[in-house]
């Protein structure tokens, strides 16, 4: 039983952190890209609201998904609230902020230092863009991973929105909750021990990596 | 014939080009001399049009920048051959393998960029910008990190190209290499134009300064 628990959690825990993660970096590729290479107005503000928003409390993430999607709120006619789709798009609020700035910050780099070279070269503003997004090519699999990382270890987001509705959208952190509150402290701790299984082998994969380079 | 005219360059309220005046001859070599932040790479950039002056006119060669050896040239993450042909990808240059094979370059074509010394690179950053063939070249520090055999071999292939009568700008520290290759020398300091002569004259005039 308990070892059935802790599977259907992790599969839950795993979809919606890798959905996330992956429509998190499609979103912040471009986003990071563009304001560490274009010039417009707004755009320090941007930037400023950009990094202000990677220490954004995970709650306060699912709590404007919650008033958004709420059957009250302006998207209520979706029916997303307590869905694995609401928790994605929670967990995205919290993870593209950290991605993006984490783009933008090394392009934006690479921007000042190869600028003036690309456009002796004839390079538009795209070409620009595509060159040194696809130059920081081996970087986006660190950033991947953090972001999956912050993903699958929130909790007050993927509780709000998602509800922790058994079978559904009970991941992994909301039945480590629900366990402990219960009493099953063993279904808890094998949980628990998973979940930090999780975030060492990232963080060492992810460390390794920076070493290496 | 590309010129500075008057120019004033600040930057954060220090004058990098201090109402710098003089002319580039076409079909010559011209050699910018000076210690470090004399305003050397300040002049190549301004008349290549990379940056913005305060006041003067600038003459360039064209309307738009044209490829030149930069101190610190674009390096992107993969191998050599990848940081060689980028270039290309962007515009279809005509290509000139020439400096490419006399650096042989293709020895080193799958080496990852990372694992280069400062040598390797600065042959690669020569090899790149020669590729697309320029008529008018212009090099900041195009000697820098390379070892005695490379040096020799980059006076050789600028020989070569001064002979073809191009127009070849550069800036060096190395006054017996200025020597050797300039028609035409230019001396700055911290900002100024010290001297700028042909060359026999120049090194007369520099002689009595250096007494002075």
């Amino acid at each position: 039983m308990a070892y059935e628990k802790i599977l259907e959690a992790l599969i839950i825990s795993l979809n919606v952190s890798i959905f996330s993660t992956l429509i998190s970096l499609l979103v912040s590729l471009p986003l990071g890209a563009i304001i560490a290479i274009k010039i417009f107005y707004g755009r320090s503000i941007l930037i400023a609201c950009i990094h202000a928003l990677t220490s954004i409390p995970p709650v306060c993430a699912g709590l404007i998904v919650y008033l958004i999607i709420s059957r009250s709120g302006p998207l209520g006619w979706t029916g997303l609230l307590y869905t694995p789709t609401a928790m994605i798009i929670a967990q995205s609020l919290i993870i593209i902020p950290i991605m993006s700035s984490l783009i933008l910050k090394n392009i934006e780099q690479d921007f000042k230092n190869y600028k003036e070279e690309l456009i002796t070269y004839g390079a538009s503003f795209y070409v620009i863009t595509k060159l040194l997004l696809l130059n920081r090519y081996g970087l986006y699999k660190t950033i991947a991973l953090i972001g999956f990382g912050r993903a699958i270890s929130e909790y007050g987001a993927a509780a709000i929105v998602g509800g922790s509705i058994d079978h559904v959208t009970r991941n992994i952190t909301s039945s480590i909750a629900l366990e402990t509150s219960k009493g099953n402290l063993d279904v808890a701790i094998g949980l628990g021990g998973m979940l930090i299984l999780i975030s060492f082998t990232l963080s060492f994969i992810v460390n390794r990596k920076e070493s290496l380079k | 014939m590309a010129s500075l005219h008057n120019v004033l360059l600040n930057i954060n309220n220090k004058a990098i080009l201090d109402h710098v005046s003089f002319d580039i001859p076409q079909n010559k070599t011209t050699v910018f001399l000076g210690k470090n932040g004399s305003g050397k790479t300040s002049s190549l950039r301004c008349l290549n049009l990379l940056q913005k002056i305060n006041s003067g006119r600038i003459e360039s060669f064209g309307k738009d920048p044209l490829p030149m050896l930069f101190q610190s040239p674009v390096i992107f993450e993969g191998d050599v051959l990848y940081n060689f042909s980028f270039p290309q990808k962007i515009k279809k240059f005509k290509s000139n393998l020439i400096w490419h094979d006399a650096f042989n370059l293709s020895d080193i074509h799958q080496q990852n960029i990372s694992s280069l010394s400062g040598g390797e690179k600065q042959k690669l950053f020569l090899s790149r910008v020669m590729s697309l063939d320029p008529n008018i070249i212009i090099m900041d520090e195009p000697n820098q990190n390379l070892d005695f055999q490379s040096e020799v071999k980059l006076k050789k292939l600028l020989f070569e190209e001064k002979n073809k009568n191009k127009t070849i700008v550069l800036s060096l520290h190395d006054y017996n290499f200025a020597e050797e290759i300039a028609d035409y020398l230019i001396l700055l300091d911290q900002g100024k134009v010290i001297l700028k002569e042909q060359r026999d004259m120049f090194f007369k005039k520099l002689k009595n300064l250096k007494k002075m």
